[in-house]
């Protein structure tokens, strides 16, 4: 038995934040006078552990408030334009300067002191329940229930099921979405499981917005003999290949950009995306789900947009969905028997 | 496809060095953005050239997508990247 998967992980280091203003000059020690980019280039070289800066969101309302665009009603047709730089436009500017530790944040924060332009409000750790996700995420071994176990993929062991129907499954937590940790994936998981302990078929599945692969992957786990995993960003697709193969069901996983042309039914079609394009891809999805005996299952669905997606796809199938949830998450559950 | 956008984040981080790091992560959380896929891409389009410190404005819209633009680094004038819009980006959360 290999017992150091049982062993506690080590904690990631909490990041340190040092909350300043920053005008649109800063004068350096040297009365050399700097625009804000180059004052940031300046620490970054005279600082040691600075991870990045965050200068700030600015939304279309607040870019219309400041009259730096016409209406709220921000449009983009394509790519952002590289003028749409609107946080730059702000004249005194608050950024956060994210270090490593709480000893390269303050040895930042006194390099700053005393220079005009640049004025430190407050100096932090950064402990965010945000934070704690990813570090479990990226260390810890994620429990999920229903479903069983997603674990780093850098652990040892292999994917298995237990006999009471547990899995263990391997997920690169940094490559795609969909590491475990998140809600919309564990309800995916859960539903998943629930269909597989029900005793109904596992056979040929659709995983439609497969980020990491870990729901298809998961599937193919359960026993599924054949899955399509669709995701848009051929980018991650050498991810989805390469957790695949960690859980020994590479040969089974079929990761492609579109959904294919066509199909025999799925047993099984899960889309974790968000509503708009799941109420786009309706008619599309529910015709590729075995009308005698199968499951369609959509997540990625906060509560108040239930209604919108559920309504479409009742209207499509002739009949409700099971609605799960956890937090703030939905998952509508359509089984079609 | 014409797309409603929510707002715009800049951030400096180093070239390359995106990785899925804590404040990437939380703040494009807030935005809607799947952090990984922009790290994963923001790594790709500053993986060769300019060292250090990279402005980059990300742009997250309605559907939650997202596009960005790599802006030259200011301190790295005799060896900067051109200004250059970063291939749009689309992908929703999922």
């Amino acid at each position: 038995m290999d017992t150091s998967r049982e062993s506690a992980p080590s904690p990631a280091p909490v990041p340190w934040v040092v909350e300043a203003s920053v005008a649109e000059r800063v004068v350096l020690a040297n009365g050399k006078a700097v625009g804000r980019d180059e004052f940031h280039g300046w620490l970054w070289e005279q600082a040691q552990g600075l991870l990045g800066v965050n200068e700030g969101t600015m939304t279309a309302v607040d870019a219309a408030a400041r009259g730096l665009v016409a209406s709220p009603l921000v449009i983009d047709a394509a790519a952002a334009p590289a003028d749409r730089d609107w946080v730059a436009q702000i004249p005194v500017a608050a950024v956060e300067w994210w270090f490593a530790d709480e000893a390269a944040a303050r040895a930042a924060a006194a390099l700053v002191a005393n220079l005009c332009g640049c004025e430190v409000h407050r100096i932090r750790a950064d402990e965010s329940a945000d934070h704690d996700a990813t570090s479990r995420a990226a260390f810890g071994p994620i429990a999920v229930p229903e479903f069983g176990v997603v674990r780093p993929a850098w652990e040892d062991g292999v994917a298995e099921v237990a006999p009471d129907g547990r899995a263990t499954i391997f997920i690169d937590p940094g490559l795609g979405f969909g590491t475990g940790l998140h809600e919309t994936t564990q309800l995916c998981l859960a539903a998943l499981s629930a269909w597989h302990r029900g005793g109904s078929r596992l056979g040929r599945i659709l995983d439609f917005g497969s980020g990491s692969g870990i729901l298809g992957i998961a599937a193919a786990v359960l026993g599924a003999t054949r899955v399509d995993a669709v995701e848009i960003d051929h980018q991650v697709h050498p991810a989805i290949s390469a957790n695949a193969s960690r859980n020994g069901v590479a040969e089974r996983v079929v990761v492609t950009t579109d959904l294919p042309a066509e199909s025999a039914p799925y047993d099984f079609v899960v889309a974790n995306i968000v509503a708009t394009v799941l109420v786009e891809h309706a008619a599309e999805l529910c015709r590729r789900v075995r009308a005698d005996r199968g499951c369609l299952v959509l997540s990625g669905l906060l509560a108040d947009e239930v209604p919108r997606v559920a309504d479409r796809y009742a209207a499509e199938l002739g009949r409700t969905p099971l609605i799960r949830e956890r937090g703030d998450w939905r998952c509508l559950v359509f089984v079609i028997a | 496809m014409a797309k409603k956008i929510i707002g715009v984040t800049r951030l400096q981080i180093p070239a390359g060095q995106a990785g899925d790091g804590p404040l990437v992560r939380r703040l494009l959380d807030r935005q809607g953005v799947n952090a990984a896929s922009f790290c994963i891409a923001f790594d790709a389009a500053t993986a060769a050239g300019v060292r250090g410190l990279i402005p980059v404005v990300i742009t997250a819209y309605e559907d939650r997508s997202f596009s960005f633009v790599i802006n030259k680094p200011a301190n790295a004038p005799g060896h900067a990247a051109p200004h250059r819009p970063a291939d749009a980006i689309e992908l929703a959360q999922a």
